[in-house]
Formats: C-alpha cells, structure tokens, sequence
C-alpha cells in the first residue's frame, strides 16, 4: 500500500474528525449563550430563542445539517429578534409604568411591526429598528417642546404679573403698563417669528397644545401646586399671543 | 445663498468619504446607487437652504444619515459576500476580521486617542486578542468570550462606568448639589448591588440603562423644585440690596442707576426703585408663598440656602445679609429705610465689604455646611 493511496483516506479521516470537534465546540458555544440568558426574567424570548438554537445544533449530527436547520428556521435571526423584543418589551413597559406615554411608542411599534411584519434578515431588522427610533427621537423632541417654553417662560410671566399686581405708586402705574405691553408684545413676537418658525423646521405641522402640558409626564416638570399651573397655562397663552 | 461650506462640510464630510471610498472599491448596485442618492439629495439641500437649522431640520426629517449608513452597510456587507468563495466565510476568516478589529482598537486606545476610558478598557481588549491568538478555533474563542464576560465586560464599560458614577458624586459634592449628590449616589448604589449581584460581576448594560433611567426619572422633578426655588429667593435679595442701596449717596454713581440720558433720568431711576422696589418685593414674597409654601422669612433656615451659601453662590457678605434680612422686615408699600440701616450699606460700600471675598469659591467637598442664621 504506498503512502501517495493512504494519503486522501487520511485527510477524509481527519477532516470528519476536525469537522466533529468543531461541530462539539459549536455546541459548547451555544450552551455558553443560552447560559447568558436562561432564567433571567429580562430576555424571556432570547432564553426560548437560544435554547431552540442550541437544541438544533445538539441534536444535529454534523455542523452542515446544523446550517440547514439554521437556514430553513432562521434560528439564528430568531435570536437577534428575541433580543430586540425583549428589550423593547421592557423598555416600553418601563415608559408606560411611568406614564411616559410618548418615550413608550418607539418600543411599542417596534414591538407592533415585530408581530405584523417579522424582518425577513438581520440588516432588514436593523433598518427598521434604526427608522422608528429616528422617527420617535423627532416625536419626543416635539412633544416636549412646548412644556420646555412653558417652563422656561415662568420667569418673565412672573415679572408681567407683578407689574399688573404688584402695590405701584400711581405716578409708575404708566411705566408698569408701558413694560407690560411691551413684554407681551414682545413674547407674541418671539413665539410667532423665532419658537414656531425653528420648531416648524424640524416639525413641520407642529401646533402647540397646551392641553397636552396637563399630561403626567410634562406636569412633573414643573413641580408647583395645580391652581399656579393652571393660572400660568392661561398666561403663557397670553404671553405669546395664542389668545 | 447656500449654507455655509464651513457647517456643511464637518457634517457631510464622513459621508462623502463614505462614498469615496465606496467608488474606490469599485461597488455598483441598488445599495450603492440609494447611497449616491442620498448624499446628492444632502448636497442639494446644503445649496437650496440658507439657514443651517432648517438645513439640519430637514436632514434629521429625511433620516437622511441613517438612511446613507444602512445602505453603507449593505452594500459592504454584500462585496464582502460575493468577494468570499464560499457564502459563508469560513471561521478562520471571520475570527481573523474580528480579532483585526479588536487590534485596531486596541491600537486606539494605547494611542490615547480614546482617553482615559480607552485606558481602562485596553486590558479587557488585550485579554480578548490574546485569547483570539492563542490558537483556539473561531467557536473555542466565542466561548470564551462569554465564559469569561469578556464581551460583557466591554459592553457594560463597568471600568469605566464605576469610576465616572463615583466621579459625578465628587462633582455634586464640590456643587453642593444635594439633588445631583442622591442621583450620583443612587445610580452608584445601583450598579455596585446588580454588580454584586452578577455571576459574570458585571452587570448586564441594558438592565442597567432601565434602572438609571428611573432613577434620573424620580430625581428629575425635586431638581427642578430646589432649582426653581432658589432663583426665586435669589431675585428677592436682589430686590432688597437694590432698595437700601437706592437710599445710600452712592447710589448716583452705581451702574444700576445711571442712565446715559443724565443725572435727571438717574435720579428718576433712584426714585423708581426706592418707591416701587417694596410693592415689587411684596409680590415676589406671595408668589414665593404661592409657588413653595415658604416666605422670605423663612428661607435663611431652609436648606437650600444652607447648601447655597456653602456653595459661596450667596454672595453677599454675612453683615450684608444681615442687613438684607432687617431691610426685608421693612419693605411695605411707601417706607423709606431707616438711616442706620442706610448707612450700613454705605460703609460697606466703601470698604468693599458688600460682597463676600471668596464668592463663587465653594467650601470644600466634604465640609460641614455653615450657614450663619442657623
């Protein structure tokens, strides 16, 4: 038997064996990732979706059967997608205990197209990861735009009401009055042709509501007693010229 | 008039190069075609709009740069598959273009480049390379990464993270911020119990962002009410320094008087602010009231006064404060100062002993807090 016939039966030999040492050394790895997850209440679906992985690749004879349970299952896009449904399951949760109903929608669509419309591959669920959280940073940035005037204004609708209240003399009632019209004057001005016009570039059909600012999670912001937010919700309204 | 090259190019800059270097590779294909798209259609707006905000507005609209980056993605990772033999590429490929990775971080954080946190995450990165060269298969190596928390340990950047939450405490410290202190404090609480309570001892970075986020949540409105308070006790002092001094016979000569139109509407102003300043600070005391539940009264015990005169942000002296403090009783509607307290204010005046020295310069971390009025 000469050594140049041994040769290919040896390398077949040594490449089943390689192929199964990899093959195990696969599986460990996927033991150490279901480990990761396994009893952590935070990635239920990520611990069913690595345990459903790693129970293919161990029932699996050789490493290419492995990839074709992987291909016809998706296995492994299961898994990113579990990964991503248990973080924005927990993340809108989160929102929503804390009334931040608004900072809840990016994780709620998220979750919404994940049970519509599965992504069909890795790169399609980032893109549609990446879009909606983009689409909601504007949201959110809109949504908080008005109490950040609001709250922002207090200062100046303080000093327009003590010009109207405040214990005057008569002879500086005039100059109160003068400064009173000029700061409304000057709030309507600022609002209509500097606050609407940047905040329209960025939201274009912005209109502020200030019925909005009642909602829990802008009212938190400002932590005053309710009749002075409602006193100065009929202010600001004033102040730059919405009524 | 186009958005001025200066703004637009730092911003489409990395995009173009992205291009460039696309082009370069020679890649074609409808990744490679959207990508040409979108950068002409950020060139275009660059020359439509003047004004940098709207140029920027419409950018963020558009999702312009996530768009461009997805589709960077895709046409790279699409060349990378044609350019390997087989459709997946083997391990030893993927191990190598991960461990060449991991290199060229590695480089960048002995460089410096990254800073101190590069510093402190360079022995997890040489760890993991080590591990990547020292033989093991690709699935060996990814074991090993989640055996020993190697990834996440980068991921939770607990070296780092640790040491900036213990630095954010000694910063609201040094601010004498007690708010800032609780959040610090709380976060670090925190991180040390899911550290702890960790098999990996690191904690998990996600959990870890739910947790903060809450904290900063709670925290966020007593701020706003420590804030919100003091700007407004702040303002009073101000109106009872600017009453008894409008008394004092340097008054004519003080910058909050003159008026360039002369000592006629100087003296105007002076009167102004004699006879105004106490119905004004009546109002700013109700509305203090209203606001807080608190008076001016009792704000030289309150702790947020404590807090600010140790910050040195008080920056009276603590003979002027006392002044202030007996002017305050004073301010109703037509009173007129009486001389003694008229001429304490002028001899500090003159000797400069209105302000406190070492305003602004905050006790020391760590210093029992003063307050003189307690």
């Amino acid at each position: 038997m000469s050594t140049q016939y041994l040769c290919p039966q040896s390398s077949f030999a040594q490449y089943h064996t390689d192929m199964e040492q990899r093959h195990s050394e696969y599986v460990e790895y996927y033991r150490a990732r279901l480990q990761r997850y396994e009893g952590n209440v935070l990635y239920p679906h990520s611990a069913a979706a690595e345990k459903a992985i790693f129970d293919a690749i161990s029932g699996c004879q050789t490493l290419e059967d492995f990839e074709q349970i992987d291909a016809q299952q998706q296995l492994t896009l299961r898994c990113a997608i579990a990964l991503v449904r248990d973080k924005y399951t927990a993340e809108s949760q989160l929102y929503l205990e804390l009334q931040e109903t608004v900072r809840a929608q990016p994780g709620l669509q998220i979750l919404a197209n994940l049970d519509g419309s599965p992504p069909a591959t890795s790169a399609e669920l980032t893109t549609m990861v990446n879009d909606i959280e983009t689409q909601h940073q504007l949201k959110i940035a809109e949504d908080e735009t008005l109490i950040s005037s609001f709250w922002g204004d207090f200062k100046i609708m303080e000093d327009i009401e003590e010009d109207e209240m405040a214990s005057i003399p008569p002879q500086w009632q005039s100059q109160a009055q003068e400064s009173i019209a000029k700061e409304l004057a000057h709030g309507a001005k600022s609002f209509s042709e500097v606050t609407l016009v940047e905040a329209r570039k960025f939201f274009p059909n912005y209109q502020p509501n200030w019925d909005d600012l009642s909602e829990p999670r802008h009212r938190r912001k400002v932590p005053l007693p309710d009749e002075v937010f409602a006193a100065r919700i009929t202010n600001h309204k004033k102040y730059v010229g919405w009524e | 008039m186009p958005v001025d090259p200066m703004y637009v190019d730092p911003m489409l800059g990395t995009f173009r190069t992205m291009m460039a270097d696309i082009d370069q590779q020679g890649l074609q294909g409808t990744d490679v075609d959207e990508m040409r798209g979108i950068l002409a259609h950020m060139e275009g707006l660059s020359q439509q709009l003047s004004d940098f905000v709207e140029f920027s507005a419409r950018l963020a609209q558009d999702q312009s740069f996530v768009k461009f980056s997805d589709s960077y993605g895709r046409a790279l990772a699409g060349a990378a598959k044609a350019a390997s033999t087989s459709e997946k590429p083997s391990d030893e490929t993927m191990l190598k273009n991960m461990l060449d990775s991991y290199e060229q971080s590695l480089q960048t954080y002995r460089s410096g480049q990254a800073g101190d946190a590069g510093t402190k995450l360079l022995p997890i990165v040489e760890k993991i390379v080590e591990l990547g060269r020292s033989g093991v298969s690709f699935p060996v190596f990814l074991r090993l990464l989640e055996e020993q928390s190697l990834l996440r340990a980068l991921d939770s950047g607990s070296v780092v993270l640790r040491p900036a939450l213990a630095a954010d405490m000694t910063l609201a410290l040094t601010n004498w911020n007690p708010h800032e202190y609780a959040e610090a404090s709380e976060k670090l609480a925190v991180f040390d119990e899911m550290t702890a309570s960790s098999a990996t001892g690191h904690p998990d970075s996600f959990a870890l962002s739910l947790r903060f986020r809450r904290v900063e949540w709670n925290k966020a409105p007593g701020q706003e009410w420590w804030d919100a308070l003091i700007r407004r006790w702040m303002y009073m002092l101000e109106l009872a320094h600017d009453w008894i001094d409008s008394f004092a016979s340097f008054a004519p000569g003080d910058e909050r008087w003159i008026s360039e139109l002369g000592r006629a509407e100087t003296m105007k102003n002076i009167k102004r602010t004699q006879e105004c300043e106490p119905g004004r600070f009546l109002y700013r005391n109700a509305t203090l009231h209203r606001y807080f539940q608190l008076r001016i009264e009792e704000i030289w015990t309150h702790e947020t006064f404590s807090y600010e005169y140790s910050a040195r942000r008080v920056i009276y002296s603590d003979k002027c404060l006392t002044l202030l403090q007996n002017t305050m009783a004073l301010m109703i509607p037509g009173a007129i100062p009486p001389q003694e307290l008229v001429q304490q204010a002028e001899e500090m005046h003159a000797n400069n002993s209105t302000y406190r020295p070492d305003r602004m310069q905050a006790l020391p971390p760590g210093s029992p807090i003063e307050n003189p009025f307690l």
